[in-house]
């Protein structure tokens, strides 16, 4: 019989301290720090979110928003109460907001600590109207205290600390009168980091600043235009705008027929039924955004989503289908996307890759690893592609804190990592016959006008004696067979002695050179130069 | 106390289309420039910008952007909804901050040796460099064409030497000394005034009633009087803060001042508001004595011109003008895409 020794069961809790830390800063941007605050907008039934950054000085921060407002008991309860991440947005069966019916995006109520990113203290104030319908507003002071959250190789080395209550911050507020005019939430700041204003600031050059137009659809044409090959180029103001865009819940930019698919680039035939699918579930996307009615303002810039395909016209554009409806794991999962292919390389390289957009909102930019398929990720042709995932339900559990990646092992982000590889095959299938006969189609042209190029050339040199022919001789044949009489030339096709096509070829011409030389020189000096000069041409042209 | 509506505040109004505008025509015609340089302290709905971009004192650049418009506002909360009116299209960024606190700032130990890009954990010493920084933006803008100093507080809701409004308006005219000459426009509210205000206006006045005989009969020929409590309150208080604030300031900096107009206007609760419009030009050597009495005594005789709150709203041109200009920033919005 065994002895018993000890044992013990219970649940798992997380340290103060490591939630602490948290309030340090999750995002991985600027733009995914403000993110966060367009979402609470979003899930507010906002229709308007303004943030401005007090360009080109950005010593001041502010993120208005005309939603329901946050209720006093709201905010005491993060502040107060239950702490921050104590999110009531989805309790019950809500997964929709009220007025809007949009999906509600936060889960656990930390967006608020998402301007603590950018700034050491700020100011809210919410206009609000509460359970009774009564008109109710209030301004709180919000100070982050850093200098309390214990470094944590400090807490690692330090037992004592990891018992410790954490204060990451001091709160205080007070009832005001409600203002219709400013009726919803607001978060400001002139208590900004040094580290957000200078690389702001410094991105921000007086050519720049000359050049920046307010006016989106100019603003992203410096993007597309100016910019070589990245949206990096562009420094991390325009770059935070640019991110802004494609990661929350907008509608793209300009007409269905020309965002995000320019079909008027697309050949009639390759709209096939995949692609009028993929097309007919981006116009219900577009239309329910529209529906949902929501703008955000970046200081005065109504974004957009700005996306275009093709990026340059005859790239042969081709558009897939994606689409997924099962239980996975005991949990539905939803989603739906296109892939779209072209046979240039996407640019910005941002837009390179898959996106996937949860509940609207983008999770992370495009993830050019094509959430890590093996199989073509070093080659080029990676870098044809570009798509967007909508998941409608699930995945959920897979999101990481900072709602800007997942957690790989999740089982529903390993089931759309299959089925998008599954795509990718496809895809990348067509893209590579595409490829191939384009090249094939490229290469007989080629060879058509060298073949042309080298009769004129030996029609030249021979004073028109010889008239130059390519036939296949068999691969045992002569590389090159002269008949004087007929004044005829062979190259023999088949010949490869070398196994390599353009080695062979010059070889070819090579002796091609030879036989002509010497078939029309009378001494060993005028060979010779006959010879050099037809190598001269034939290089010329091989080259 | 809520804030008016600007846009259809006609009585407001009336001061900006017969005080600043004509004012600010003359001087941009008299100075040979195509456009002024313009600091503001506009109330969210900014209707003196764009009334100056309307008719032709300010102009944008290729990008769309106003440039040469400097903005301060002291309550951030007010912040977004001047971004949301006027940003775009100002091509710099807006001054936050209580204007007294920035002009009057001073170095301390800390600030003194500290790089303004420095961090500290400490809110104050943040807030302190945080002012500095402030400070010194604002001084790189000086010198402006126009000054337009209407800031929330009054210049006379504590006696001038403890009053840091004060301060930061003779800081304003050292701060203007790389120019000849400039426009400055003064709005004090006529409410909450101090009595120790009160007290040193009437004894500045009754200095220069015995001081100066022209300033004597200028009175008594306009008010038949020389008794501070006989004049009427309006022409009392436009002599008063002429003196006492405007000249007081302008000359211990070495301005020489001449008034282009000073007027009292209502708000809808019926308080009064006071707005001067002075042309201040840089004296060669001390302020001239005779071009200072000459402004007292033509203030006695012409100023202030009184619009009330009722008739304003009733007159026709005050009315097409400021619906003209808000029609013109509404179509301005929308052409920058907000």
């Amino acid at each position: 019989m065994n002895t018993t020794r000890e044992r013990g069961n219970g649940s798992i809790r997380v340290a103060d301290v490591t939630i602490a830390q948290l309030s340090h800063g999750l995002y991985r941007s600027t733009a995914t720090a403000f993110k966060e605050l367009v979402n609470n907008a979003y899930d507010a039934d906002a229709t308007v979110v303004r943030i401005d950054t007090n360009y080109p000085e950005f010593d001041f921060i502010s993120c208005v928003d005309n939603g329901s407002g946050m209720p006093l008991k709201e905010f005491l309860r993060h502040f107060r109460d239950e702490g921050i991440g104590s999110c009531i947005k989805r309790k019950g069966a809500k997964d929709t907001t009220a007025v809007y019916n949009r999906p509600i995006i936060g889960r656990l109520g930390i967006g608020m600590l998402a301007v603590g990113q950018l700034c050491h203290s700020f100011e809210i104030e919410s206009h609000y109207k509460d359970d009774d319908g009564v008109d109710k507003a209030f301004h709180a002071n919000i100070v982050l205290l850093e200098d309390t959250i214990p470094d944590i190789e400090h807490v690692i080395r330090n037992e004592e600390l990891e018992k410790r209550q954490i204060d990451v911050g001091l709160w205080a507020y007070e009832e005001i009168l409600y203002d219709e005019s400013k009726k919803g939430f607001r978060v400001y700041s002139s208590d900004v980091r040094n580290t957000y204003l200078d690389e702001m600031k410094n991105s921000v050059d007086e050519k720049t600043q000359e050049m920046l137009s307010f006016n989106l659809p100019t603003l992203h044409s410096e993007f597309y235009d100016q910019v070589g090959k990245s949206i990096r180029e562009c420094k991390p103001y325009l770059e935070t705008i640019w991110e802004l865009c494609i990661l929350c819940p907008l509608p793209y930019y300009g007409e269905i027929h020309e965002y995000p698919m320019k079909l008027s680039l697309f050949k009639e035939e390759d709209i096939t039924d995949e692609a009028e699918q993929a097309l007919t579930m981006i116009r219900d996307r577009q239309s329910s955004l529209g529906n949902w009615d929501f703008c955000v303002v970046f200081d005065g810039i109504d974004l957009r989503r700005y996306i275009q395909f093709p990026t340059k016209p005859q790239a042969n554009p081709r558009l897939f289908y994606i689409s997924f409806d099962d239980v996975v794991a005991d949990e539905p999962l939803r989603f739906s996307g296109y892939i779209f292919g072209q046979t240039q390389a996407v640019t910005p390289l941002e837009l390179n890759g898959v996106q996937i957009r949860l509940r609207a909102v983008g999770i992370g930019g495009y993830d050019s690893t094509f959430l890590k398929y093996y199989r073509q990720i070093e080659t080029i042709r990676s870098r044809w592609v570009s798509g967007e995932i909508f998941v409608d339900y699930g995945l959920e559990r897979a999101l990481n804190i900072d709602r800007d990646s997942f957690n790989e092992h999740d089982e529903h982000f390993k089931r759309l990592q299959l089925e998008l590889h599954k795509k990718l095959d496809t895809v990348f299938n067509k893209l590579d016959s595409i490829a191939r006969a384009q090249q094939e189609e490229k290469r007989n042209v080629k060879d058509e006008s060298l073949k042309g190029s080298m009769q004129g050339i030996v029609a030249k040199q021979s004073q028109g004696k010889f008239k130059l022919l390519q036939h296949d001789l068999g691969s045992s044949g002569p590389v090159v067979s002269v008949d004087e009489r007929k004044g005829e030339i062979v190259l023999n096709t088949a010949s490869r002695p070398l196994r390599k096509k353009k080695a062979d070829m010059i070889l070819r011409h090579v002796i091609l050179a030879y036989h002509i030389s010497g078939k029309m020189a009378k001494t060993e000096e005028e060979q010779y130069d006959i010879f050099y000069r037809l190598i001269k041409d034939i290089l010329r042209e091989l080259a | 106390m809520s804030e008016p509506d600007w846009d259809t505040y006609y009585c407001k109004h009336c001061v900006r289309l017969y005080g600043w505008l004509p004012a600010s025509k003359e001087y941009l015609k008299r100075a040979r420039k195509a456009n002024i340089k313009y600091f503001t302290l506009p109330a969210t709905n900014a209707i003196d910008i764009f009334m100056f971009e309307l008719e032709g004192l300010l102009a944008r650049d290729k990008s769309g952007k106003l440039p040469n418009v400097v903005i301060c506002e002291e309550i951030p909360d007010k912040v977004p909804e001047i971004f949301d009116i006027v940003r775009p299209p100002t091509k710099e960024a807006i001054i936050i901050g209580k204007l007294q606190e920035i002009l009057t700032f001073e170095d301390d130990a800390y600030t003194k040796i500290t790089p303004l890009n420095a961090y500290s954990k400490d809110r104050k010493k943040r807030a302190r460099l945080r002012l500095k920084r402030t400070f010194e933006r604002l001084r790189l803008f000086f010198p402006f064409d126009i000054i337009n100093f209407d800031p929330c507080d009054s210049l006379l809701s504590e006696d001038i030497e403890e009053n840091k409004l004060y301060l930061a308006l003779e800081k304003v005219f050292e701060l203007q000394k790389l120019t000849a000459d400039f426009l400055l426009f003064v709005t004090i509210p006529m409410i909450d005034v101090a009595d120790s205000s009160i007290n040193r206006l009437r004894s500045d006045f009754e200095d220069n009633v015995y001081k100066y005989p022209k300033i004597n009969e200028a009175l008594l020929s306009s008010t038949k009087t020389i008794d501070y409590d006989g004049i009427d309150e309006n022409k009392r208080m436009a002599l008063g803060v002429a003196k006492s604030i405007v000249l007081r300031a302008a000359r211990r900096k070495g301005w020489n001042c001449e008034h282009k107009g000073i007027y009292v206007y209502e708000n809808e609760h019926g308080h009064r508001i006071l707005n001067s419009v002075t042309l201040c030009t840089q004296a060669s050597g001390e302020p001239s004595e005779s071009s200072y009495v000459e402004d007292l005594v033509r203030i006695i005789l012409d100023m202030p011109k009184y619009y009330s709150f009722s008739e304003s709203s009733s007159n026709g041109q005050v009315k097409d003008h400021l619906n003209e200009i808000v029609g013109f920033r509404e179509q301005s919005r929308q052409n920058t895409g907000t």
